[in-house]
């Protein structure tokens, strides 16, 4: 894989793409209509992985999500074009409050998609999907309400994991059919916890488990005051995949003084495989990374650092959760004996 | 009593009987001076004391804030309940906690935990976990001569003032949540509910009349745990801390007044008691010192699931 295209644009010319997504996005927001005033928008970017796109967007839908109804929330697909569409249908059936956009694919990048995609939104509080193969455990949307039930300022983590014994881009032999196996066999559509049994924890950004500073999130909610006031998701992200701008994106939220950091220890994200641009075993993927660390730190001065910040847990842990949790509170121990600290502040 | 205004969110409600130093610590512990992230006037404590020997000073407890009343009172029979009911009937809050033995110090983060559980339902149930300060529980620690006096020494030391998170480095959980707090817990001795199901619930049950309440705490907590509609939070970061005070259960001839708190129990309600099995939600901060009770308690959870 090359990170680097030839034909990409200008500064100016993202720019100007990014404001000509955000007047579509006005225009798909003011057409709008259901539900009628949504607490909640997440925004889901989906390209080229219709199966895996379905079951995200299904462990989104409101017969699967607990404790909350269609009324709460309403979720955002924005598809970019390629041979493998989900296409509008498949979306929709997902439940009323669901919104399907076919998008033109502009360049590599899904920053595009994110800022039409978060311009159509409504509601006050918004939950980021950037990478639609990821699906949800079954009291995700509960707890990110939960979270600015307790402060308008809240910022929500849902805990990554793979799907699979192993982190997928180090293990050739996990591929769509042993994975689509491995999710048959388990029913997650009669409990999405299940998911927790298939599964390994993505330890290559959260190494240490979430009771130290992770990198990014790949089901991040924050409110909408907030992530304007960070200026969105920078259009000059132009990499395959965004490169950085997702761990960008939870940098600048968790550095905002007000900012309450919460963690979900009973949740988690679970990324199916879908030949994605960073969790794909290919020999160009260091040079890929190496790719988008340099342009992190063209576009911020520096180099990518963690927040480190304390989050609050919040949410039920079922025992599939556990092994994680016992986990994180081990190497929460064992770095802060090593570093002889007691709390970050 | 001194009323006062406005109207705070929570009202923890404190019973002390004869443990002067300990209750010191406890209400201390209470105070914005040792509580984070809250002010005076978001919560009140409302201090009950049955007349005993070894009383409180009324000056010492009103300066730790202006959030804090005192009511004294004679209390004929052994139990806490007449004092617990009679607080709550001063108290203020949309929330009412309950610590019933007066020697349980909190840790900073509790007040703060309870109002913002408060927002995640109309109806919550609020439990901190409940350690002993020490090595052993405090029956087991009376038997090989461990004294107040000792204890008192080593929190001077430990300058749990400076940082009330240093109570999890020397402590281990009550028996009433031994399994850790993922598996369901017997009792919580900082339990806080909506005002609202205080009201369902009518309060402690005045019935329970052995020393110090027998199984009284453990009954409103299975009640409350269970109410319809209830949603019980946990805050696994925090802690209720017991200090050795030759208190009801720990003091000698334990096993006898055991027995008997549980026949009434039994007798009250017409079975034997089980904790209430619902999953609680969790909230909060974990430092460091309190990681190892998560990592054990998610390592019960994980054998038993």
């Amino acid at each position: 894989m090359t990170t680097a295209t030839a034909d990409r644009a200008s500064t100016e010319e993202l720019l100007a793409i990014a404001e000509r997504m955000r007047a579509e996005g006005a225009a798909a927001r003011a057409e709008a209509t259901f539900p009628a005033a949504p607490k909640l928008s997440i925004v889901v970017i989906v390209y080229k992985m219709s199966r895996q796109a379905e079951n995200t967007l299904y462990s989104l839908s409101p017969a699967y999500q607990q404790g909350v109804s269609a009324d709460d929330y309403e979720v955002i697909v924005v598809e970019n074009s390629s041979a493998d569409p989900l296409g509008a249908e498949r979306a929709l059936a997902m439940g009323p409050n669901f919104r399907y956009y076919a998008r033109p694919n502009i360049g590599a990048s899904p920053v595009p998609g994110i800022i039409f995609g978060v311009e159509s939104t409504r509601a006050p509080i918004l939950g980021l999907v950037i990478d639609g193969a990821r699906m949800v455990t079954p009291r995700v949307v509960r707890y990110a309400l939960d979270a600015f039930a307790i402060t308008d300022h809240a910022m929500v983590n849902v805990p990554g994991y793979h799907l699979g014994t192993d982190e997928q881009h180090s293990n050739p032999a996990h591929d769509e059919a042993a994975e689509q196996a491995m999710l048959d066999a388990v029913r997650w559509q009669e409990d999405g916890y299940r998911l927790f049994v298939i599964s390994s924890y993505f330890r290559g950004r959260h190494q240490h488990g979430y009771l130290m500073p992770v990198m990014e999130s790949n089901c991040l909610f924050c409110s909408r005051a907030d992530y304007e006031s960070i200026g969105g998701a920078d259009i000059r992200f132009d990499m395959p995949g965004g490169g950085m701008v997702n761990l960008d994106l939870y940098r600048q939220l968790a550095m905002l003084p007000h900012v309450e950091l919460f963690a979900l220890p009973g949740e988690g994200t679970f990324h199916q495989y879908h030949g994605g641009v960073t969790t794909t075993a290919d020999e160009g993927r260091e040079d890929m990374l190496h790719a988008f660390r340099e342009q992190y730190r063209e576009l911020r001065g520096t180099n990518y650092r963690m927040v480190e910040r304390e989050p609050r847990l919040l949410g039920a842990v079922t025992g599939w959760a556990t092994p994680m949790l016992q986990f994180s509170a081990m190497e929460r121990m064992r770095i802060y004996e090593l570093l002889g600290w007691d709390s970050w502040t | 009593m001194i009323r006062l205004s406005p109207r705070p969110r929570l009202s923890v409600v404190v019973v002390v009987f004869r443990m002067r130093a300990q209750a010191m610590n406890t209400l201390y512990s209470l105070s914005t001076a040792h509580q984070r992230a809250v002010r005076s006037s978001d919560y009140e404590v409302i201090v009950v004391e049955n007349a005993s020997d070894e009383m409180l000073d009324p000056a010492a407890v009103a300066r730790l804030g202006p959030n804090f009343s005192y009511l004294r009172r004679q209390e004929p029979g052994v139990s806490p309940v007449p004092a617990i009911n009679a607080g709550a009937e001063l108290a203020r809050g949309s929330q009412i906690a309950v610590v019933i033995d007066g020697a349980r110090m909190l840790t900073p983060g509790v007040v703060r935990g309870i109002l913002d559980a408060g927002r995640l339902a109309r109806t919550t149930v609020v439990a901190v976990p409940g350690y002993h300060l020490g090595d052993r529980l405090h029956t087991a620690a009376a038997e090989r001569g461990y004294t107040a006096a000792e204890e008192q020494l080593w929190l001077a030391d430990l300058d749990w003032r400076a940082d009330g998170y240093r109570l999890f480095t020397r402590c281990v959980l009550s028996a009433s949540c031994s399994n850790g707090f993922l598996m369901p817990m017997a009792e919580s001795n900082c339990v806080a509910v909506s005002r609202s199901l205080w009201q369902t619930l009518r309060g402690f049950d005045e019935r329970f009349t052995t020393p110090g309440g027998g199984f009284v705490n453990l009954d409103f907590y299975r009640r409350a745990v269970l109410a319809r509609s209830a949603v019980l939070v946990v805050l696994p970061g925090e802690g209720a801390f017991h200090q050795f005070h030759g208190g009801a259960t720990t003091a000698h001839d334990h096993e006898a007044a055991v027995a008997e708190m549980r026949a009434e129990y039994r007798r009250l309600r017409g079975t034997d008691y089980s904790p209430p099995e619902v999953p609680g939600v969790l909230l909060g901060e974990i430092h460091k010192p309190a990681a190892r009770f998560v990592e054990h308690s998610a390592a019960v959870l994980q054998v038993s699931a």
